[in-house]
């Protein structure tokens, strides 16, 4: 009998010891992070966080190893597992006992009885696939979180990189109109124009002034909005440079596909359903079998008879057939499926806009590289000719300079936009994609505008 | 055979005829060669330009006029595409004697019509050439003839009467001098003759602006600007005449140095000498000609127009006076921001002909325009532009070459005193 008994704990016991808890894989969405945005973070224990930013890559590793965000975003899958595994758990066998004396010549009379929840154990398997899955679910937000921060530092290094650019720029704006009002003032310490004049120099200085604090402080704010994203204790040092566009921009198919295949959002919800179809595949499967409990029974008779014999507690599905809950996982099921759609549709539509605002920005691009900013360059030239000759004055030689430099602020502003959209275009293909860049082609195309003047009147009479 | 086009056609000229137009001309009736052998008898020095050949037929001066397009050079530098007539603007100038029967033949190769009105000239009223008025345009392939007998002498012009403006203002005109049957005394060695003109030529374009009427860019004689324009040469003691005709849109006084010259005629003829008034400068006024004449004195003299800013090259209307402007130590500040600046004009604005001259910049301006200020004198930059020229009068010049700039006499040249 006794031996009986033990069988039965011990059986219990190694059943218990196969339910194997769930990992949380916070290794694995990190390998993950680092495949997708093509980083390798291993062994950085001891990295500065406060090291110079060269290009896309330092800011982005810098984001993973610093900002408390990604910790926080493992933390949370953590504790998701957790309570995962405390949703699934088998609950422990509850043990019985009953002493009852009845009088004193009959004895005493002991029940005792070990009764498991096996109904748990028919359903684990089940239950801890279908929590596998809502597992991988969070693994996939996780994810999601981690990517987006590291979308939100390639969006604002790139704001950044465009807000330096237009805060030199516009230091050069502010300095012309500042030389064109001094220049007004000796005109008019000479005599040679009224105060009327002079005034309408100062007004044109005084708006240069403002844009040039208006964009650098502009800067500061680009500045310290990467510092947040970094996550870092210092404003981070600017040391990169953008980099010019790719030579084509990918067709819709290709970022689609792309989507499809490995936006973690969409595996996120896609993951949802598959665990949502399971669950109400469970209820509908034991919709007859409500609660079991099974174990054994012994009893001592006060005569000292012994009596053991399994023991069972079976809910009998009269009433309840479990109808409520299927009808909940069905609906659960197919809110995840339509939503899982919609997010298809948010995804697919916003593909289509932003690569139509990047082939927008980049035809603008086109147009000021073809044919703005050399018409500008020309008209310069052409200005600075006639200031040769007499024909044109100081004033307006100055002003078409700052008109130019104003051009080529427009022409940052469509710059900054190309590179927004394709930080947007990267996070909407989960990260798969990213605009290829190669340094420095903006520039050439900013210090050719000035430098071709040098090159061209480098003669001083 | 008829055909509906040519019916209308033909219909259409029906009043013309019934109204005594004349018609274009016949193939028995053909114009000379414009590029033949020379029968022209010219005595007339037309400054950077030439007098038109003729052909005699049974009695008739024929000459053949060609409007056309031409690429004409208003100086180095700047060229323009042009109207004119026989490769020029000006048109070549036409002589003729007082009483000659002569036939003018003009060919219409531009792509509008036009017409040729013979300024000053004593003619019937069917030949003036007034489009709309005396004669219906003459369109673009089509020759059309002048025909009358001249009955005046004196120093006249020619110019379309139709889309004038642009006509004009490309460059269509030309001299008509008639010489007197009877020569009058004193006699001319040298007879000059020019036409001023104005032109918007913008800085950098290569057509000229037909809707300007004030602010013109260039002042001609005879359609170019000094240095471009021909030095004027004489013997000294020869007897001098310049006719000068005013094709512009503005009076111009015309100025010589070191010379009392008499007004002696205009397209009136020449004066009777009771009515020769002397002068040093004679406004010649939009349309008009005058005739002056002098006995040339050894010297380099400047000859004019007086208007300051006709002797310049192209300048600004808008351009902030700079005299007086220091600015030379923010020089290297506004370089920063625009390579290549330069100050220029602090104490005046010769230091742009003195750039010019020596070099520094002059190809820096836009593209097809000639700087304000130019030409190289012996003493240095002569600082002029526009109607300006020099009258070189040399006791043995040989007739042929520019003897080169005059040799002062001891004591008769200004000199430095410290």
């Amino acid at each position: 009998m006794y031996r009986l008994l033990t069988a039965a704990l011990l059986l219990l016991w190694m059943s218990g010891c196969a339910v194997r808890p769930l990992d949380s894989g916070r290794e694995q969405v990190l390998d993950r992070s680092q495949h997708r945005l093509q980083l390798d973070i291993s062994g950085e224990a001891e990295y500065n966080c406060n090291g110079p930013l060269s290009e896309l890559a330092d800011a982005m590793r810098t984001a993973l190893l610093c900002n408390p965000q990604v910790q926080i975003a493992l933390a949370e899958l953590d504790i998701t597992t957790a309570e995962l595994n405390r949703q699934i758990r088998i609950d422990n066998p509850t043990l019985g006992l009953a002493v009852r004396d009845s009088d004193a010549e009959s004895g005493v009379n002991i029940e005792l009885d070990l009764l498991a929840p096996v109904i748990d154990l028919i359903l684990y398997p089940a239950r801890k696939s279908n929590a596998q899955a809502t597992l991988e679910r969070h693994r996939h937000l996780a994810l999601a979180a981690i990517l987006e921060l590291a979308n939100q530092v390639e969006a604002g290094w790139y704001a950044w990189q465009v807000a330096d650019l237009k805060a030199r720029v516009a230091q050069r704006f502010a300095l012309t109109r500042q030389l064109n009002a001094e220049l007004g003032n000796r005109y008019y310490q000479a005599g040679n124009i009224n105060l009327h004049e002079l005034s309408e120099l100062k007004l044109e200085a005084g708006t240069g002034g403002l844009l040039e604090d208006q964009l650098s402080a502009e800067l500061t704010m680009a500045g310290i909005q990467m510092q947040r994203l970094l996550g870092v204790n210092e404003p981070p040092v600017l040391s990169g440079t953008l980099g010019k566009l790719p030579k084509n921009d990918p067709d819709k198919s290709t970022i689609w596909a792309l989507t499809q295949d490995s936006h973690p959002l969409l595996q996120a919800a896609r993951a949802n359903t598959d665990a949502l179809a399971k669950s109400l595949a469970l209820e509908r499967r034991f919709r007859f079998l409500l609660d079991f409990e099974a174990g054994i029974s012994l009893e001592q008779e006060p005569d000292g008879g012994t009596l053991l014999g399994p023991a069972i507690e079976l809910e009998l599905p009269l009433w309840n057939q479990n109808q409520a809950e299927i009808d909940e996982a069905s609906g659960q099921l197919d809110k995840g499926q339509q939503q899982l759609l919609a997010l298809q549709q948010h995804f697919s539509a916003e593909i289509q806009l932003t690569l139509g605002q990047m082939q927008l920005a980049r035809n603008r691009l086109a147009r000021y590289r073809q044919e703005i900013l050399p018409a500008y360059r020309n008209k310069l030239d052409q200005t600075l000719r006639e200031y040769n000759y007499m024909l044109t004055g100081p004033f307006e030689l100055l002003e078409t300079r700052a008109g130019q430099i104003e051009t080529t602020l427009a022409f940052l502003d469509d710059l900054g936009n190309y590179w927004r959209f394709a930080a947007k275009l990267s996070r909407l293909s989960g990260g798969s994609w990213r605009a290829a860049d190669t340094p420095d082609l903006q520039l050439d195309i900013l210090s050719s505008a000035i430098n071709k003047q040098e090159q061209q009147h480098a003669h001083t009479p | 055979m008829p055909t509906r086009r040519n019916f209308i056609r033909d219909a259409s000229m029906l009043p013309l005829l019934a109204a005594g137009i004349p018609m274009p001309v016949n193939a028995q009736l053909a114009p000379p060669a414009s590029n033949g052998k020379s029968t022209s008898d010219a005595r007339i020095i037309t400054l950077n330009g030439r007098s038109l050949d003729y052909r005699m037929n049974a009695g008739v001066k024929e000459f053949h006029l060609i409007a056309e397009p031409v690429e004409h050079e208003f100086a180095p530098g700047t060229v323009a595409k042009c109207w004119g007539y026989n490769g020029s603007t000006p048109g070549p100038t036409i002589e003729v004697t007082e009483g000659d029967r002569i036939r003018i033949f003009l060919t219409n190769n531009l792509k509008e019509h036009t017409t040729m009105h013979w300024h000053g000239a004593l003619l019937p009223c069917g030949m003036d050439g007034i489009g709309g008025v005396t004669q219906p345009h003459i369109q673009p392939g089509e020759t059309w003839v002048y025909e009358w007998t001249v009955r005046q002498h004196g120093t006249l012009m020619y110019h379309p009467h139709a889309d004038e403006m642009t006509q004009m203002a490309f460059g269509m005109m030309g001299l008509f001098i008639v010489h007197p049957k009877q020569p009058s005394t004193p006699a001319v060695d040298r007879d000059y003759a020019f036409l001023l003109h104005n032109w918007a030529m913008h800085p950098g374009t290569y057509r000229p602006d037909p809707s300007v009427m004030v602010d013109f860019d260039l002042w001609t004689f005879n359609s170019k600007t000094f240095p471009a324009i021909d030095y004027l040469y004489a013997r000294s003691g020869d007897r001098v005449r310049i006719r000068v005709g005013n094709l512009s849109m503005w009076n111009h006084p015309i100025h010589l140095h070191g010379h009392q010259f008499y007004v002696t005629g205009s397209d009136g003829g020449r004066y009777p000498e009771g009515l020769w008034r002397p002068e040093v400068t004679e406004i010649v006024g939009v349309g008009q000609m005058r005739d002056i004449e002098f006995d040339a004195v050894p010297g380099d003299w400047a000859f004019h127009c007086h208007m300051a800013h006709h002797t310049m090259g192209p300048m600004s209307h808008e351009l902030p006076n700079m005299i007086g402007v220091q600015q030379r130590d923010l020089v290297e500040q506004i370089r920063q921001v625009v390579p290549g600046y330069w100050t220029h004009g602090e104490f005046g604005m010769a230091e742009h002909a003195q750039h010019i001259a020596s070099g520094h910049h002059r190809n820096s301006g836009p593209a097809n325009t000639m700087p304000m200020m130019d030409g190289l004198g012996p003493y240095g930059p002569i600082e002029m532009g526009g109607m300006f020229t020099v009258l070189k009068v040399r006791d043995d010049w040989d007739g042929k070459n520019d003897p080169g700039w005059y040799n002062h006499l001891p004591g008769e040249q200004a000199y430095k005193l410290g």
